[in-house]
Formats: C-alpha cells, structure tokens, sequence
C-alpha cells in the first residue's frame, strides 16, 4: 500500500503528512484528558454531517481556493507571494466600491465587472512588489509582506474617510441585490462562487499544461538564467505571473463580499490570505491539488466549530493540525525515514 | 417498586425542568481576555450560572464571517432558551438568523435588531455622561488637588458625531454644569474609533484651554486621551471598563457600560418568562451604566450617590442632544 502511494509521490506524501498530523492530534487530546473519539467524530459531523455542514465548508473553501491558488501562481515562476492578504482586501474593497457605485447596472453585466474590478484590484496590488523585483532586486517576500500592511490599513483608511456607512460600524453599506451571487441554498451563504473557484482551478490546470505562455513563466520559476537564454524574459514573466497571482487573491476578496458579506468592513477576514500559503503547500502548487488541499482547511474551520461547541475542544487544536500538516508535508525527509523503519 | 420509579422519573423530570434553561452566547471577534465587553459579558453569564443555576456554552469567533455559522449551530441544536450577541457588528448575522429561526428566543447587546423573537438591550447613554461629567464638574472645583487648576473647565472626546456619542456628551456637559453653573464644557470629535494620536492631539488643545479633566468616549481613540493625562498629569475618565490600570495615577474615573449586568438581566428576563422582542434601555437604574470610584475622594463619591438615586427617582432631566444643554 505504501509503495503504491510512493509512486504518486506527491498526493502520498501529502496523505501521509495528514494521516500524520491527525494521529498526533489525537495524542494531543488524549493527553489533555478528552475524548479522542468523540473529538474527531465532531470534527467529521460539523464539516460533512449534513448538508447545511457541508455547505458550510464549502463556503469556508472558497477563499481558501483563491489565495491557495495565488500562492501556487506565483510559485510556478520562482516567486514567493506572502502579500495574498492584503491584496484580498483590495480586491474585497472594490468590488464593495463598484458595485455600490454601479448599482444602476443590470445584474448580468454588474455581476462580471464588479467580479473582474476586485480581481484587477488584487492585480494592481501585487504588481508593485513584481515591479520592485524585476526592477530594483527587492526581494518580493519583503514587500509583499509589508504591502500587506499598507493594503489592509489603506482600505480600512479610506472607508472611514470616505465610505462609511453613517453609524459606529467601519463598514460600506450593502451592496445592491444585483451584485450579489445568488445562494445556491437558502440560508447557507454558498454561492455560484464555489463553481466560480472550480471553474478558476479548471482555467489555471490547462493555462499551465496547455498554453505556451502557461510554459514560459514554469520555465521562468525552475530556471530563469536558462529561460532568458532561450528568448524569454524573465522580468516581464515574473511580473505577469505576480498579476495573476493577485488576481487569484483579489477575486478571493470579490467573493466574500458579493456572496458572504454584501459590504466591505475592516478587519472580516480570519488570514485567509496566510492560510492560502499552507493551501499552496499541501497541494503542492498544483492548482487541482490547491482544490483538494482548500477543502481539507475549510473542513477543518468549519468541523473545528463544532468540535470547540459541542465537544468542548478548543479551536485552537485546529491551528495545530494545520501546522503538522504542513510540518510534515515541507519535509518529505521526515516521512522517508518515518517510512524506512 | 413501579412507584418508586415513577416517582424517581417524575423526580428526573422535574430536576430536568428546573435545570433546563440554557443560554448560548456569541463574543464578539476580540474574543475572551479583551478586558472589556468580552470578558465582562462572561463575568455577567458565570453570575447567572452560579444565582441562577442555568447552563451555558459560547463561541469565540476569529472574523465576522463566522458569526453566522455559529449562531446557525447554535440555534439549529434547539438546545438553547436563548441566544446572546455580544456587539454590534453581529447585527447583519443576527437579522438573517433569527429570521431563519422564528422560534428561538436571540438577544443583542449594545445594538438594535428589529426582529419579532430578539430583544435588543441599549444604553440610555446620557446617564452615564451625567454621573462622569458630574464627577469632573466637582472635582475641578478642588483647588487643593494638585492636578487640577484654578479654571472651570472640563472636556469631552467623542469617538465620532453620531447620536450614542452626542448623548453620552450632552450628559456630560449638563453634568458638570449641574456641579456648577459657570463651568465651561469643552467638547470635540476624533472622527476615528481607533485614532489614539488624534485623540492625544485633541486632548492637548483642551488642556491649554485650561481642562484638567478630560473624558474619552473614543473607543481606542481615548486611549490618546489617557496618555495626554499621563504625560502632563491631569486626569482623564475613561469609558466602558474599567480603564484604571493604563494610568493608575490619573484615571479619575470610567464611564461604565455594565455588560456583565445586561447579559445577567437579558437572562433573567427569559427565565421569569418575561422576554420580549422589543428595545430595552437599560441605564443606572438597571446598573447596566454606572462609574468606578477610582481616584474619586469620598465626599465626590457621596455626592454622586445622592445625584444617582435623584436621576433614578426621575427628578434630573437628562438631555441626550447637545443642543439642549447649550
């Protein structure tokens, strides 16, 4: 069985850093004197144990989609994109902005702008560090972390100063009906974004499997002295590879607002932008395993509430098997030899 | 033997009755160990759990995104008499969940939700303005103090120009005129909730205008506040909570918002049977608003209990526009 999974290297190992990650979980909680059945058995029931659950997690999956894919984007060209965070709020900010602006457009035109506005807006974010980088040489793990910074106080700045709903509250007013994704379930919040996210993961498998620009910007990423020596330019590759990147985070940010918030309000995002690199590194930078990995983290957020309700296991045990999954999938030598004995 | 059974089920059953009322409650995203609303609506639900004996659960959110689903849990388990939301960014979530559970009885803190199955519990602010302002108004008047100066002068920070602000304000300004006539009431806006240089700026100006007590109503804005005391030692007053551990010298006073009892009489309310989906504005009355006695000498304090049982019995009237009092 095991040297079966060996041979699909990739998705084994990353099986096995989960099975890992789970085994240690449970230690954990038996240590801390609870329940280990009863843990997981709530974990499994609040993600997948009926349909309202379910939806739920695919709801929490969505964004995870996106800003796992613009950390996988950006790794197929060499470059490592922290700043998914803050190009979400850009993206979020808006989309909220157009679309309140707009309002006077017709759902079926409104509904792509205002989805494409937050993914440029996410674009426009990240191709400052992919500029800086070709350009100066800055490091793009520096800046996309600062820009991050700048990104989410900006639009936390410029809604207060411009946009504010009149009241305490630091946010937009809704955004109009027509702007919004329709549930596909009554009260659950899932949206057409989920086809959405699916249909993007579809698009980025076939970009780079299938398109000659899709092979330029991996050659870029595995070798760029070599890429440059057969013709391409790197610069321009990374930086067109940056865009996409923070359009992937920009159109996480749409998403949650066209579907989940129906406004913009400082601070609504748990990190998902962070998550997304943990997302990127489970599925190993394939956007059909970045899918696999959004709904393995989605599942986790949204069985973890019920575990910490209903089993009284804090939600911070969630943060730690996300962790060893992610421990354990960075170092595949640690599984060999796990393996080996 | 069969009687015995029976008795002992009647028993269970009535046991079960008794113990039956159990209360969900949704923190707001700061989540426990905020030293403020948080954490004093736990104070208020372990009180409720140890006098009246309910049973309770809650949920600490990490984004506002996850209100939703946890209410949604919540209500979903039909294991609760009632729902508690802690804040007014769960009013989106809240709307479209109660909605959804026309059945289940939900209570909001410090924000209205017009919903036929939630109660809405707000504060009739200006009370609360009243007592500080009252407190700033006699204690300038003490010469002897060497924090303070020889001008009748107070202020007022307010987070931003919106009506809860203006009336915690108003009660502000009408208290220290009530302490004196002649006093002047400075008041201003920082424009930002979480501007605390702004407020610290602001806070200065009324200072060379000659207020050696100053309120902050600026949520972490008046943090600026407090540091301004600090730096030039005056006295500033503090709001919600208990702020007195950021400037132990000069925090005269809080203006409190008691969360702790509003959480308690939201329970009570569904415990007696009396819970009604309607607005509740609760203030000294209901001890849901109130001051600490900080650096407060005791002849202050004496003075406001008296003012307190008159505001109580109806006899001050408060006004809650700023308008009124000038």
């Amino acid at each position: 069985m095991l040297k079966r999974l060996k041979k699909y290297s990739d998705l084994g190992y990353s099986l096995i850093a989960i099975i890992l990650a789970f085994a240690i979980g449970a230690l954990l909680i038996y240590l801390s004197g609870l329940n280990v059945g009863k843990a997981y058995s709530a974990l499994f029931n609040g993600a997948f144990g009926s349909l309202f659950n379910f939806t739920q997690t695919l709801m929490n999956t969505i964004p995870l989609i996106f800003t796992g894919l613009a950390v996988a984007i950006g790794f197929k060209s060499g470059l490592f994109n922290i700043g998914g965070e803050g190009q979400m709020y850009l993206g979020a900010f808006v989309t909220a902005i157009t679309a309140i602006y707009l309002s006077f457009l017709p759902s079926i035109i409104l509904i792509p702008l205002v989805l494409l506005a937050g993914g440029l807006a996410g674009s426009a974010w990240s191709f400052i560090p992919g500029y800086l980088k070709t350009r100066t040489g800055a490091h793009e793990v520096v800046t996309t972390i600062m820009m991050n910074y700048i990104g989410i106080l900006a639009t936390s700045f410029l809604l207060l100063r411009y946009f504010q709903e009149t009241g305490p509250i630091p946010q937009t007013v809704f955004i109009p009906e027509s702007a919004r994704l329709p549930e596909l379930i009554e009260f659950s919040r899932l949206t057409w974004a989920i086809f959405i996210a699916v249909f993007v993961v579809i698009l980025c498998d076939i970009f780079y499997k299938r398109t000659n620009l899709g092979y330029k910007i991996q050659t870029v990423g595995k070798n760029s002295s070599a890429a440059e020596y057969a013709g391409i330019s790197s610069d321009k590759m990374m930086v067109l590879s940056m865009m996409i990147s923070g359009f992937m985070a920009g159109l996480a940010g749409a998403t949650i607002v066209m579907g989940v918030l129906h406004r913009f309000i400082t601070n609504f995002s748990p990190g998902y932008g962070f998550t997304g690199i943990a997302v990127a590194v489970l599925g190993r930078n394939k956007p059909v395993g970045v899918l696999f990995a959004a709904l393995l983290f989605g599942a986790l957020q949204t069985g973890g509430i019920t575990m910490q309700l209903f089993a009284k296991i804090p939600m911070d045990l969630m943060v730690v098997i996300q962790g060893l999954v992610i421990l354990f999938v960075a170092t595949p030598v640690l599984i060999k030899k796990l393996l080996r004995k | 033997m069969r009687k015995v059974f029976v008795t002992l089920l009647i028993l269970v059953f009535a046991v079960c009755v008794i113990a039956e009322t159990k209360v969900a409650i949704v923190f707001a995203t700061g989540g426990l160990g905020d030293k403020s609303f948080n954490d004093a609506a736990l104070e208020g639900i372990k009180r409720a759990k140890s006098e009246l004996g309910i049973e309770f659960d809650y949920a600490e959110p990490s984004a506002i995104t996850e209100y939703e689903t946890y209410m949604a849990q919540f209500a979903n388990s039909k294991n609760y008499d009632l729902i508690i939301s802690i804040g007014f960014d769960q009013a989106d979530a809240l709307t479209k969940i109660s909605e959804r559970f026309p059945d289940q009885k939900f209570a909001i803190v410090d924000m209205v939700v017009v919903k036929p199955n939630v109660a809405s519990y707000v504060y009739k602010e200006q009370e609360r303005g009243f007592m500080v302002g009252y407190a700033s108004g006699l204690m300038t008047s003490q010469s002897a103090d060497e924090r303070v100066n020889d001008d009748l002068v107070v202020g007022v920070i307010g987070g931003m120009k919106i009506p809860l602000i203006d009336a915690n304000i108003a009660g502000f300004m009408a208290g220290a005129k009530y302490a004196d006539v002649n006093m002047k009431a400075l008041h201003s806006y920082v424009g930002n909730w979480a501007d605390p240089a702004k407020g610290k700026e602001l806070t200065f100006s009324m200072y060379e205008q000659g207020a050696d007590i100053v309120w902050g109503a600026a949520g972490r804005s008046g943090l600026g506040v407090i540091n301004a005391a600090k730096e030039k030692n005056f006295y500033a007053i503090g709001a919600d909570s208990d702020q007195g551990y950021l400037a132990p010298e000069n925090i005269l006073t809080n203006g409190m918002k008691r969360v702790d009892n509003t959480v308690y009489i939201a329970i009570k309310d569904v415990i007696d049977g009396k819970f009604e989906a309607k607005i509740y504005s609760l203030g000294l009355k209901e001890e849901a608003l109130g001051y600490s006695k900080n650096l407060l000498p005791a002849d202050i304090i004496e003075q406001l209990e008296i003012v307190k049982k008159k505001i109580i019995a109806g006899e001050i009237e408060i006004p809650a526009v700023i308008e009124e009092v000038e």
